[in-house]
């Protein structure tokens, strides 16, 4: 749970280059935007060009411009102009739990998608922070990630009731956390959904989460909440334990079908292709 | 027993084992979550299944159990006679009808203040032992004696209380008294001869009974018989001081035929103190032409027995104390042709030649050519009918008992009426005692070790996870 200062490292920027690459050849060119699915029939209509940035598709380079003006413009849709993309991301302490940590995958996972709006001239938000466009300011974005610490005593919900008390929602939402807290605390994401926000949750578990190992009787300490609580981690209550996550998470699932929300779980050993492909992808989003 | 055998020790070690196993299992560690919420719901889950934590608890118990039960059989633990106590087999000889005893209680206080044992008593079959003694098949006295010797070979001393001294007893242990003052004027046999009834019994004061005459009375050293003549059907006999027999006439009942209704026939049958029927069933039937058994006269024809011998078997019952001059027995003239049916016992031979049967048997009916019984003597003819009857019957009337006992077995044995108090022989042996040997209990600590380990493999079988998996990223 120790906090890796490189977790923004040169490798990890490769992997998103790789994973952006990996999305587009899935999707084609067809040029859409990274919202969930939505609202997306209907909305990719050509709206102008926009000067060329560094790491900006080349496919949709507008090279009738370059050859009148000799100057590289990109074509740009009308999704893709208003692309703002907000990600709330779980900073509270139960996010240190875990091997590797949830806090450094949940915020990997909130680069990557920083990364693939920002790539694809849109406009990312990380909750509290002032909004970073342009790909040039990626940087910038990671450091608001790598500031954005596993120390606050609430966890996403209270970062939701922020956004929902605005006077204007936030067009797209995704929430990066472990989820684990009572789920009426949900209740402003719900709110947002009514407000035609469009929802997406990344729940980040820690491996021992999902599948805790037997290890006797235990003085089981919650990082959340501060306090611990003996328990005798045998076989039985190890199967009490996942009877009862599973309870919980299929009453996640039961929220996010019946508001619209795109729900995928990970943990946090998970690389970002099998989240992004294989999950997000899988459950219907774009990103 | 000890726990120093090495297969004792390895359990032992086992068990400390699973101690270590079991405090490292309730010992508890910290382990960091990163949220309470479902663990608190598990623990909630948990505090209402108490059958769940039972069943973990029940399977460490019963492992440990198991382990520490199977040492304590490794160590082939044994139950020991804290102190052994000789074992006394002891004989007690009856002293009532039918091998009863008439003072039991007394008896086995006696044998038990012989010393500090374990006693066990023995005794023959009849009396009430259920319970209280081995019974022994019984039979005579020696036989008895034989009996208890072989069935106490395995104790360590023997203690006999006898009615008498007996060599035999006193080769096999002390010898008591199996009374504590003589016995007297107790009867012990009964008999009848004609019309005398005979008892024998032990020395007592003089013995008198209602309806009875005494007509002789000898003693003989502690033994005495009397004589007496019934007055009555029924008398009744004291036996010992408490109890006492009955004793009934035997009637002998003889129906009368139409061929013997003359006054000489009636006297014959009086001569034997027969009566005739009076509705009861005849023992046998006289001059009846029909009826069986019976004697039948002048069934002959008429034949010349002029010269003629006899031919008969003198032993025959028939011819028993019978002088066969004092009969006339051609002078009816009359002889019965013979029959492959009949067995001669009396025939006629003229000329070496048989002309026909005097006397014979067809079944059980005596056949008589003549009537003897009125043309001879009426003793030689009463000493006849005597004979026939007895060959019929299998019995004389004059040998007859008249009197028989109702109570059937109910008097005791000689050896009981005559007991008498006689100085104990031999000596009681307690010193000695025959190491008892242990118990061994490790088969069934063993047993209890299996059954344990059978639990708690069942337990542990039943605490298998069964659930299914949440979903998998």
């Amino acid at each position: 749970m120790t906090e890796n200062p490189d977790i923004f490292d040169a490798a990890f920027l490769r992997r998103l280059e790789a994973l952006d690459a990996a999305l587009l050849r899935l999707r084609g060119s067809a040029g859409e935007g990274m919202r969930g699915g939505g609202r997306s029939s209907g909305q990719n209509e050509f709206r102008g060009h926009r000067p060329y940035s560094p790491g900006d598709d080349l496919r949709r380079l507008d090279w009738n411009a370059y050859g009148r003006l000799g100057k590289f413009f990109m074509r740009e849709y009308e999704r893709e102009r208003a692309e703002h993309l907000t990600v709330l991301l779980d900073c509270s302490r139960s996010m240190r739990a875990g091997d590797p940590p949830k806090h450094v995958f949940a915020r990997r996972i909130a680069a990557a998608y920083g990364y693939l709006v920002l790539k694809r001239g849109g406009t990312v938000t990380l909750a509290g922070q002032s909004p970073v466009e342009g790909l040039s300011r990626f940087s910038r974005y990671l450091d608001q990630l790598r500031k954005a610490t596993p120390d606050s005593d609430t966890g996403a919900a209270s970062g939701a009731g922020a956004l929902a008390a605005r006077a204007r929602a936030p067009q797209d939402l995704v929430v990066v956390g472990d989820c684990l807290e009572p789920l009426d605390l949900l209740q402003p994401l719900r709110s947002m959904s009514e407000r035609r926000t469009v929802v997406t949750v990344v729940q980040v578990l820690a491996p021992d989460e999902l599948d805790p190992p037997e290890g006797g009787t235990l003085e089981l300490y919650g990082l959340e909440e501060r306090e611990a609580l003996r328990i005798t981690l045998d076989a039985s209550t190890v199967v009490a334990y996942r009877q009862e996550l599973e309870r919980h998470l299929e009453a996640l699932e039961a929220i996010a079908l019946r508001h619209g929300w795109t729900l995928a779980v990970t943990d946090s050993a998970a690389d970002l292709h099998s989240v992004f492909i294989g999950k997000l992808l899988a459950a219907g989003a774009r990103p | 027993m000890t726990l120093l055998a090495w297969p004792a020790l390895l359990m032992l070690l086992t068990g400390v084992a699973l101690v270590v196993l079991a405090t490292w299992s309730v010992g508890s560690r910290r382990r960091d979550v990163g949220t309470l919420l479902i663990w608190k719901r598990v623990a909630a889950r948990q505090a209402t299944s108490v059958e769940r934590r039972r069943s973990y608890d029940l399977l460490l118990w019963l492992s440990l159990a198991a382990v520490l039960v199977g040492a304590l059989a490794a160590a082939r633990p044994a139950l020991m006679q804290p102190e052994a106590l000789p074992r006394v087999a002891v004989y007690i000889e009856p002293t009532g009808p039918g091998g009863q005893q008439l003072d039991l209680a007394e008896v086995q206080a006696r044998a038990r203040a012989e010393g500090a044992a374990r006693y066990d008593f023995f005794m023959p079959a009849g009396g009430s032992t259920e319970g209280v003694a081995t019974e022994l098949p019984g039979g005579p006295i020696h036989a008895q004696l034989a009996q208890f010797e072989r069935a106490s070979g395995s104790y360590d001393a023997r203690l006999l209380f006898l009615n008498e001294p007996s060599p035999a007893a006193a080769d096999m242990g002390r010898v008591l008294p199996r009374v504590t003052r003589q016995r007297q004027g107790v009867v012990y046999g009964v008999s009848t001869s004609g019309d005398r009834l005979i008892l024998r019994r032990s020395l007592g004061d003089s013995m008198t009974l209602e309806d009875a005459e005494l007509l002789h009375r000898s003693i003989s050293g502690r033994e005495e018989l009397c004589v007496f003549r019934p007055l009555a059907q029924r008398i009744v006999l004291p036996v010992d001081e408490t109890r006492s027999v009955s004793l009934r006439k035997r009637r002998f009942i003889v129906g009368v035929g139409t061929q013997w209704r003359t006054p000489a026939h009636r006297a014959l049958y009086e001569a034997l103190e027969a009566d005739a029927a009076d509705g009861e069933m005849p023992d046998v039937w006289l001059g009846s032409e029909d009826r069986r058994p019976g004697i039948r006269v002048n069934m002959g024809e008429r034949v010349d027995l002029t010269g003629a011998v006899f031919s008969y078997d003198p032993q025959h019952l028939l011819f028993t104390e019978l002088r066969l001059a004092d009969f006339d027995w051609v002078a009816g003239a009359r002889a019965m042709a013979p029959d492959p049916e009949t067995r001669p016992i009396l025939r006629a031979i003229v000329n070496d030649r048989p002309v026909g049967d005097i006397v014979r048997v067809r079944g059980d009916v005596l056949e008589f050519a003549a009537d003897p019984f009125t043309e001879s003597a009426i003793s030689s003819a009463v000493l006849l009918l005597d004979n026939a009857i007895g060959v019929l019957t299998g019995e004389r009337p004059s040998e007859r008992d008249r009197y028989e006992l109702t109570d059937g077995d109910a008097l005791p044995e000689r050896r009981a009426a005559l007991a008498d108090v006689f100085e104990p022989v031999g000596e009681l042996d307690l010193s000695t005692a025959a190491a008892a040997a242990p118990t061994e209990l490790s088969t069934w600590l063993m047993l209890l070790a299996a059954l344990a380990a059978t639990g708690a493999a069942w337990v542990s079988s039943r605490r298998r996870p069964s659930g299914s998996d949440p979903r998998q990223p």
